[in-house]
């Protein structure tokens, strides 16, 4: 697949109707992901982004470069991290009044501190959300992947995954493609965000669970670069490869703390 | 514990991180830790467990790339 290069100004579609709305990020490497789904004059936000204005504005530029904000129904945030969803309360004052603002049950209890006017609706595993003309979101939990209240977001008619955090790298970079960088950004970023392996191969056989069923074609995380068809058996690979959890062994290691019967995030 | 296999690996991983690669050889340069412009590890000026203590502390101003080195100096088995 041909390199592409997201900027500050367009966004860029990815797929019918889905749209990558990305801030790059050159100083932290955390390039933040929102993406746009739309169908039949109705749209789906995932993951609205950062409250910072440097990241709010691209954001709000590229949102309108594509649709009315007033069309957009739903709000969806797949855990509660403020980096996906601190936006939340700026963007609810100027999308559809009657938008419905979700999260997972676990994270809707965080989520509401965000200052929200409205309730924040729970979405929990295999939960499904239908807007515009039949569009069909499915929800599935992948819990501790990092946060107990973590959902990926799979577009029915696309066939693509929203991970959120799930296959997230760190890159200063705005390629919008994963490129043989991406094991070494996934590595950095998902190795040392997550807690449990055995919450990370449950989210992997899941999503391959998914694969086999229904198909994936893209998975698109919230940080780093999409990754498409061809490439996603070799970032599953990575991923199974991730020792995770590393900096409990460190300080461990440093406190000398013994862990040495416990081995489970090899 | 070989201190030059883990810089060589931590210049490696920075170069696909980040494109400040000035930002990260002044760090490196100011450690006591030479390198070219490019990355590329050339000597430590120094005794290396000391030059890569100060390393890590400096580079709490490129907090990616001391998370990657945090992850590179465990697998190395280098505690700080
Ligand atoms: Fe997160
Ligand atoms: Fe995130």
């Amino acid at each position: 697949m041909e390199q592409k290069y997201y900027d500050s100004q367009n966004a860029v579609e990815i797929a019918e109707g889905v749209f990558h709305l990305g801030v790059e990020d050159k100083n932290n490497c955390f390039a933040n992901i929102p993406y746009l789904v739309v169908d039949n004059d109705e749209a789906a936000l995932i993951d609205p982004g950062s409250a910072r204005p440097e990241f709010f504005s691209v954001v709000l530029r590229k949102v309108h470069q594509v649709v009315d904000p007033r069309k957009i129904k739903h709000m969806i945030v797949q855990h509660q991290d403020p980096d996906l969803c601190a936006a939340l309360p700026f963007f609810e004052k100027i999308v559809s009044p009657d938008v419905k603002i979700w999260a997972p049950l676990e994270a809707q209890v965080l989520v509401q501190h965000y200052g929200c006017l409205r309730r924040i609706l729970p979405l929990d595993d295999g939960d499904t959300i239908v807007f515009g003309k039949d569009r069909t979101l499915v929800f599935a939990s992948i819990p501790y992947c990092h946060f107990i209240g973590t959902v990926v977001t799979y577009d029915v008619k696309t066939k693509i995954i929203f991970s959120s955090d799930a296959f997230g790298g760190f890159t200063g970079k705005n390629n919008l493609f994963a490129d043989d960088d991406y094991p070494v950004q996934l590595t950095t970023f998902l190795g040392q965000y997550l807690g449990s392996k055995k919450a990370l191969v449950y989210a992997i056989k899941r999503l391959e669970a998914l694969a086999k069923s229904h198909g994936i074609d893209t998975i698109c995380p919230q940080h780093g670069c999409v990754i498409p068809k061809e490439k996603i058996p070799m970032y599953i690979q990575a991923a199974y490869n991730l020792h995770v959890g590393g900096e409990v062994d460190s300080l461990a290691i440093k406190h000398k703390i013994d862990l040495s019967e416990f081995t489970e995030n090899r | 514990m070989d201190y030059q296999k883990s810089i060589v690996e931590i210049l490696d991983t920075a170069k696909k991180l980040t494109p400040q690669k000035t930002e990260v050889e002044n760090i490196f340069q100011s450690a006591g830790i030479k390198v070219t412009g490019d990355l590329v590890f050339v000597s430590f000026n120094g005794n290396p467990e000391s030059c890569v203590k100060t390393l890590m502390e400096k580079l709490s101003a490129m907090p990616v790339v001391k998370i990657s080195a945090k992850r590179i100096l465990r697998d190395g088995g280098i505690t700080v």
